[in-house]
């Protein structure tokens, strides 16, 4: 019954292929938008992997742009039980380099000034994965600074070049890379350089991450933090933090999904006016398999049969497009696909659930017709 | 006394045209007995398609009763009654209703395609019944590549891949020129004397009257008269 579906599907090829064409758009469509939803949340996850231990913010602020923690905490936060360091570190947008204005795109610039002393003493990883070229900032220097890859090549900086940021001058001692290119717009700078340039308040910082005796213990330090200093920090552990992103991104992958599988629905619709239409012109045919002794369900499942033939081969061939463009836009836009085997699965069963769903009510429509009035139509 | 296959007892069938009753049959009682080559004659309208489509249990009547190998029909459901077709029964058309995309061989396994057997001893059943019609070197041409009287030869061996004892066919020869469709009416004949399949015939050619040994002429849902000689 296989081949007589396969057979009956290409009878009209025009009408075939044009609704296979709506199936394979649609998956098509699933599969680039989800893998670019499934690519951020990956380099955000693999990015947040590598800070391990707590960040302490201001209680209620938005993000460490905004908050501000008196500096008097560093000897507090380290006397609580379970924290080997607490780094302060001073966070903000670089407004301009070398006298040009730095937009506030995706291409921002972030300073990122921490306690060189106390970050050394730390032993887990820290936002820096690799100095890929130069040395590392060491404790008390002053007028150097490490840029993450990215910054160096949009402004075409080497090790000893010399940068100005937001007016004053440095020289560049290391270059780093980060296993997520999301945080490689970073210059890194002792603590107190980068108060100078942000004209930061004295006494206070953004936010302390916290070096940790035991990494595994994150989640209870944190709690130990909130409880006792709740009122004016807010003590959060990465693998807490990275729980909420992935959560997050969660639901604008299910958004993204709905919003293609509605091109895939409108697809089906297209499926079930071909396949009607397919059987309304077979009347005489279905006819005459009910007189040599077809039963209606066998009808029925022939018809079902060719639908999730559509279903399925637009939904292989989709894809094959879907993946082709994929890759097409990660090599020409840069952008990080992710085309997960999970992705792949989700979109053939949805394509082949929306030809079955399809083929339910011009199957029904076939195995009602009435032999008699099938053989009888002139 | 040879057995009875199929019975009607005094059927009646209305149809609905919009508001008015259409009466196709009002009344008709025949029988039919294994090996018989009947043929229902009338002019368009007197009813013998639907009294055709009765006994091959592909309509029930209005009124009356319509026995299949002693079974009332009535009290089938419609799968019972697509089972008495594949098993019981071959049907040929007056349009052949073939399956364009199919080749002959194909065509002729169509009705063995939703059952459970071996698709090879089905195949070499179609192919020796393609033969036996004549078209033994046309297996793998498709309907398009055929002329009508092959069409009908490979309806004709489509009705017989499950065996049936009886086989009905509607103007099996109206839409063939007459040298065609007398070859095709030699063939059935052939069967029906060789092979002892049951023929239940629908024309309004009386010409074809000489081959049958039971004759039911109609007329406005109404059987006129019943000719009956033993088979020779």
């Amino acid at each position: 019954m296989i081949s007589l579906a396969f057979h009956n599907l290409f009878r009209h090829k025009a009408r075939t292929i044009l609704s296979l064409l709506g199936i394979v758009l649609g998956v098509a469509a699933i599969i680039v938008m989800v893998a670019v939803i499934d690519g951020i949340q990956d380099e955000i996850v693999t990015a947040l992997s590598q800070l391990q231990g707590v960040q302490v913010l201001e209680a209620d602020s938005m993000g460490p742009m905004f908050s501000q923690i008196d500096e008097s905490y560093t000897s507090k936060l380290e006397s609580i039980q379970g924290v080997r360091v607490a780094v302060p570190t001073i966070m903000g947008l670089v407004k301009n380099i070398d006298g040009e204005t730095v937009p506030l795109s995706m291409s921002r610039v972030m300073v990122y000034g921490m306690d060189i002393s106390r970050q050394s003493k730390t032993r887990g990883e820290t936002i820096v994965a690799e100095i890929t070229k130069g040395e590392e900032l060491v404790a008390g220097e002053k007028g150097k600074l490490m840029l993450g890859e990215a910054v160096a090549e949009d402004y075409s900086k080497f090790v000893g070049s010399s940068i100005k940021v937001n007016g004053k001058r440095f020289k560049v001692k290391g270059i780093f890379k980060m296993n997520s290119p999301l945080m490689e717009t970073t210059i890194v700078l002792p603590i107190d350089e980068a108060r100078n340039l942000l004209d930061f308040p004295e006494g206070k910082v953004s936010m302390y991450n916290l070096d940790l005796v035991n990494p595994e213990e994150d989640k209870k330090v944190a709690k130990l933090i909130n409880f006792r200093y709740g009122d004016e920090l807010d003590a959060a552990s990465s693998s807490q933090f990275s729980g909420e992103i992935e959560s997050l991104l969660g639901d604008l992958r299910l958004v993204v999904f709905l919003v293609a599988a509605i091109a895939a629905i409108v697809a089906g619709i297209g499926i079930i006016n071909t396949m009607l239409m397919s059987v309304l012109e077979r009347f005489r045919e279905i006819g005459a398999l009910k007189a040599v002794g077809w039963t209606n369900y066998d009808v029925m499942k022939m018809i079902i049969l060719e639908s999730i033939m559509i279903g399925f081969i637009g939904a292989i061939a989709g894809v094959i497009l879907g993946y082709a463009a994929a890759e097409a836009a990660k090599g020409i836009l840069g952008l990080t696909l992710l085309v997960t085997p999970m992705l792949v699965a989700e979109a053939l069963a949805f394509a082949i659930a929306i030809g079955l769903v399809a083929g339910l009510y011009p199957a029904f429509v076939a195995s009602k017709m009435d032999p008699v009035e099938a053989l009888t139509a002139e | 006394m040879k057995e009875v296959l199929v019975e009607a007892k005094n059927v009646t069938k209305e149809y609905h045209l919009g508001h008015t009753i259409v009466q196709a049959l009002r009344g008709v009682s025949i029988d039919v007995k294994d090996e018989d080559f009947v043929i229902i004659v009338g002019p368009s309208g007197s009813g013998k398609s639907t009294l055709l489509h009765l006994l091959g249990a592909l309509d029930h009547p209005t009124k009356g009763q319509v026995f299949i190998g002693g079974l009332d029909t009535a009290l089938m459901d419609e799968w019972s009654l697509a089972m008495v077709r594949r098993k019981q029964m071959g049907f040929i058309f007056q349009t052949f209703n073939l399956i364009p995309t199919l080749t002959a061989l194909e065509n002729v396994m169509i009705p063995t395609e939703p059952m459970n057997v071996s698709e090879e001893e089905v195949m070499e059943r179609a192919a020796n019944l393609l033969k036996t019609v004549g078209l033994g070197n046309r297996i793998s041409h498709k309907p398009d590549e055929l002329s009508g009287g092959e069409r009908q030869r490979v309806s004709i061996a489509r009705a017989l891949i499950n065996d049936p004892e009886l086989i009905y066919a509607d103007e099996p020869t109206g839409n063939l020129d007459t040298v065609t469709g007398g070859k095709i009416i030699d063939l059935m004949i052939n069967l029906n004397k060789k092979e002892g399949k049951t023929f239940v015939m629908v024309t309004h050619d009386t010409s074809l009257l000489k081959y049958a040994n039971k004759r039911v002429f109609l007329r406005d849902g109404l059987v006129q008269k019943v000719e009956a000689s033993e088979r020779k």
